[in-house]
């Protein structure tokens, strides 16, 4: 046997069992609302260290996110704060047909520093004086901002807290300005805010419309199947664990 | 502090300047080229073709980056051509940045350039011309070289904008890591994110680069003259 086929025959048999093992990892890029950051940030490198999976992720506003993908935005799968979004991709036929799933839901806390000058301990509190500057994200397309609206015009509060209040861009910025201390407090996402340096106060949910957390396979992805194992990670009880210690309410329908 | 520099990722840096020493080249050649027009020609509608050169300069970046992304879209007319003759949309791509950093750099560049075109002596061209120079020997030998350094000057602040762009960035190259986050992209991610200390040690690096590139390009600059 010639030299150059036995050392391309030791290679085949030598290399074809390690290159099925060490299979280079698939890469699926994920469009999520920025209030799943922490936690989606978690679940992809576990995912990752358990398959070969790479996520790859953009965190923004899902309005924004929403509307990239109706421009042919290259994302796999989108994950939005609210299902408005969802629906509008669906009626676009842009959703690959079965894969819509709301698994979570959102909570609003009060969030304010721990050395913030006027402490509150409930939402009534925003109408008091004292409290000169209240941020939310933008009603218009944050569904955090939404959300927050609702709760304050359920409490009667609303008239009284309109005039201090701060739009953010999205729910990530209107925290940054209670975190850097320009606000006296913000309605945020409980799951932005689990720092050390401030307390959340929860909101009550009964006071708004639920903050439905959901997400869809687009039907663009060339990478289904690692999108399908994403998902149904994301709904095993390692998934929901995560997502709970987040601040995420989970249920056992989803 | 030296742990966030082992574990930095380069490739935004590296994608921004790549991205914005191409939209720069792209700015210079046009930039002069629209500067000559506006200067040396005379034309309807010229004052408005100026006015729409500089209007990126004017619109709030989310708008005009939803305007791009309807314009430039897969659905668009002008996204088809891109597809059918590149075979690949130009949307979310990092071509989608050079074009955001270059609609940003085109006006700084026509603006400056063209009132340095204006302000010359033109007796000076006319003075080649009755020695029988072309159009293009006049403005090769004696407009450029006059104009030089406004367009050294003009260049190097297109640069910088188109280093810094981030809001039309974002809207239509989008914020894909790894494929088309820039430096500036990510540095918004990475505080959005609360990752602190990656968006500082990104806003260091980028300000030492973007420093040391522009003295250096100011200094070449004053030394040749």
């Amino acid at each position: 046997m010639p030299l150059w086929v036995a050392l391309c025959l030791s290679a085949a048999c030598t290399q074809n069992p390690v290159l099925k093992v060490a299979a280079p990892p698939v890469t699926i890029y994920l469009g999520a609302a920025s209030d799943l950051t922490p936690a989606f940030t978690e679940i992809g490198s576990r995912l990752g260290s358990t398959r070969p999976i790479k996520v790859v992720f953009t965190f923004g506003s899902s309005g924004l996110l929403s509307r990239q993908i109706e421009q042919g935005a290259p994302f796999d799968l989108f994950a939005s704060a609210s299902a408005a979004f969802v629906d509008r991709l669906e009626s676009l036929e842009l959703v690959l047909k079965g894969s819509r799933r709301t698994f979570a839901q959102g909570r609003l806390v009060v969030w304010q520093r721990q050395d913030a000058a006027v402490p509150i301990k409930s939402l009534d509190d925003l109408a008091t004086p004292a409290i000169r500057r209240v941020a939310i994200a933008n009603p218009e397309h944050a569904p955090y901002g939404l959300a927050a609206r609702q709760a304050l015009q359920s409490k009667q509060l609303w008239e009284a807290v309109k005039e201090k209040i701060i739009f953010g861009e999205n729910v990530a910025q209107a925290f940054q300005f209670a975190q850097t201390g320009n606000v006296d407090a913000a309605i945020v996402a409980q799951s932005l805010a689990t720092r050390p340096e401030g307390r959340a106060i929860p909101v009550d949910p009964a006071a708004h419309a639920p903050i439905d957390q959901t997400l869809c396979i687009l039907r663009r992805s060339q990478q289904p199947e690692a999108c399908r194992q994403f998902v149904e990670f994301l709904l095993s009880a390692d998934g929901r664990a995560i997502l709970q210690r987040y601040g995420f309410v989970v249920e056992r329908k989803y | 502090m030296l742990t966030a520099l082992s574990t930095i990722d380069w490739f935004p840096i590296q994608l921004s300047f790549q991205v914005s020493t191409l939209a720069t080249a792209i700015a210079l050649v046009f930039g002069v080229s629209l500067a000559w027009v506006l200067a040396r020609r005379r034309f309807w509608g010229k004052e408005w073709l100026d006015a729409a050169i500089t209007l990126p300069l004017v619109l709030p970046p989310t708008v005009l980056g939803y305007y791009l992304l309807v314009v430039l879209g897969q659905r668009s007319f002008l996204g088809r051509a891109h597809e059918w003759f590149w075979g690949s949309p130009l949307t979310f791509t990092p071509a989608a940045a050079v074009v955001a950093a270059t609609i940003h750099a085109l006006p700084l560049m026509v603006k400056s350039v063209r009132a340095t075109f204006e302000s010359l002596d033109q007796r000076i061209e006319d003075a080649a011309r009755t020695l029988g120079a072309s159009e293009l020997r006049v403005f090769l030998t004696v407009t450029l070289p006059l104009a030089r350094r406004s367009i050294e000057a003009a260049t190097a602040l297109a640069f910088a904008r188109a280093l810094g762009d981030f809001g039309v960035t974002l809207m239509i190259a989008g914020n894909i890591p790894g494929k088309t986050q820039t430096a500036s992209v990510a540095i918004y991610d990475a505080v959005q994110a609360g990752r602190e200390q990656d968006a500082l040690v990104l806003v260091l690096i980028v300000s030492a680069l973007a420093l040391a590139f522009l003295y250096t390009t100011n200094k070449l600059s004053t030394t040749r003259v």
